[in-house]
């Protein structure tokens, strides 16, 4: 998942996607066009309390597009992409039926590392 | 499930409001005084180019209700690209009633401001600028979200998102070195408020919550690297929402860890895991850094460079 700042003027798309061919074996990208990255639905104040239930709405593009690819985990880069996945991701997968998570992608380098 | 059309954030108390305020030299206005909403907006119509643009060029063709994550999945079009850029309109082609007032504060804090909107827009309108411009118009006559206020308020005062004191930071940080000890059996070095070459900007949101891994990684991997460097206290944290409210707070957010860099008299500052932080660090915290002479740059960057240059993982 390219976060949406990272996308549109953050130049930070090649770098990540690299390094997710370094310490993941099977892996798809949730968006072909980087720029057309979708957002998690948590930025820019979404992540209030009572912004919940439209934040879940939002999220639930990404959600259904994640499903369709089979991924077990979602690879956001992004520290408001992983609390907003951590809030509505036991809510989604109540409601689907499924059993998505996510991880950060310096927390795959990590595991990668022998050190 | 419920009409969630009309979802609106709860306000921040006037008390707040007047305080942060008076951290960018605002004076507190009436917050019904619709007709100064009115003059700021075209005040900020004539003087930034971007809303005149914005406003001007819209041919409503509706390319971007194609891609707004809000319209898919919502469908109502006030939640929309094309409804935000009508209901500015409205503002300056009529008296602002409060009923448009009202609208301005929901539908300008519905907008992600992700940008997608502006990928697809034959005229290249950023409808996320729109949004937030409106956005610090509302806050300068008192209407402002309670959680992004009391953020912001967070990071004026302690410096990161969730408000934490030093110690329990210096407690979160010990303690990932006793994971990396355990998972990893090696030791690593982690300065803490002390003067390093480099300055690593964690998002206090997550990397100090439920991304401890993220964490864990920037440490390890600035260790393998052989990077000497230094957490901040006082800046631990990239967050900085007043991007969403007003760039005065964005600059005033910004600054402290410019600051703090300077005073810790690094030479690098490295940017963690944040989206909204690095679109701030790459376009004000960094050119305003190398005006002392130090650089920024991102983890990833180092860690893709790393690889590259047969940094074996394995």
């Amino acid at each position: 998942m390219d976060p949406c700042h990272y996308a549109r003027g953050g130049d930070l798309v090649r770098e990540p996607r690299f390094i997710l061919s370094k310490v993941a074996n099977n892996y798809s990208y949730l968006n072909e066009k980087p720029e057309l990255a979708i957002c998690c639905g948590g930025t820019s104040g979404m992540l209030a309390k009572e912004m919940e239930d439209l934040s879940i709405k939002y999220a639930r593009l990404w959600y259904e597009r994640a499903l369709m690819k089979n991924a077990d985990y979602i690879v956001v880069p992004c520290a408001a992409c992983k609390l907003q996945m951590d809030r509505v991701l036991p809510k989604l997968n109540k409601a689907y039926g499924r059993d998505v998570t996510f991880i950060g992608l310096m927390d795959l380098v990590y595991k990668a590392l022998i050190t | 499930m419920r009409d969630l059309r009309g979802s609106r954030h709860e306000y921040a108390s006037m008390e707040l409001i007047e305080e942060l305020h008076s951290r960018i030299g605002v004076s507190s206005r009436d917050p019904h005084d619709a007709n100064y909403l009115r003059g700021a907006f075209m005040r900020r119509y004539r003087e930034n180019r971007n809303l005149k643009l914005a406003l001007d060029l819209c041919i409503e063709c509706g390319a971007c209700l194609t891609v707004c994550p809000a319209y898919i999945s919502t469908g109502d079009i006030n939640n929309s690209p094309l409804g935000r850029l009508r209901l500015a309109r409205a503002i300056i082609n009529n008296e602002v009633s409060a009923e448009i007032l009202s609208d301005a504060y929901t539908y300008y804090w519905q907008c992600l401001t992700c940008r997608r909107c502006s990928w697809v827009c034959p005229m290249g309108i950023d409808v996320g600028d729109v949004s937030r411009t409106i956005r610090s118009i509302l806050y300068e006559i008192g209407l402002a979200p309670r959680y992004v206020a009391g953020v912001i308020d967070n990071l004026e005062t302690t410096g990161n998102f969730l408000g934490l004191p030093p110690d329990a930071l210096k407690s979160i940080i010990n303690n990932i070195i006793d994971e990396i000890r355990t998972e990893k059996g090696v030791e690593v070095k982690v300065k803490i408020d002390e003067p390093a070459y480099a300055l690593l900007l964690p998002s206090a949101c997550a990397d100090y919550t439920v991304a401890i891994n993220t964490f864990k990684g920037y440490v390890v991997l600035l260790n393998r690297l052989g990077i000497d460097f230094t957490i901040s206290t006082r800046a631990p944290d990239i967050t900085n929402y007043g991007l969403f409210l007003d760039e005065r707070h964005m600059k005033l957010i910004a600054e402290r860890i410019i600051n703090e860099a300077r005073r810790l008299g690094v030479k690098l500052v490295i940017a963690g895991e944040c989206g909204h932080g690095w679109r701030v660090f790459k376009n004000y915290i960094i050119p305003r850094l190398r005006e002392y002479g130090i650089e920024g740059t991102h983890i990833l960057y180092l860690t893709a460079d790393a690889i590259k240059e047969g940094f074996d993982s394995n």
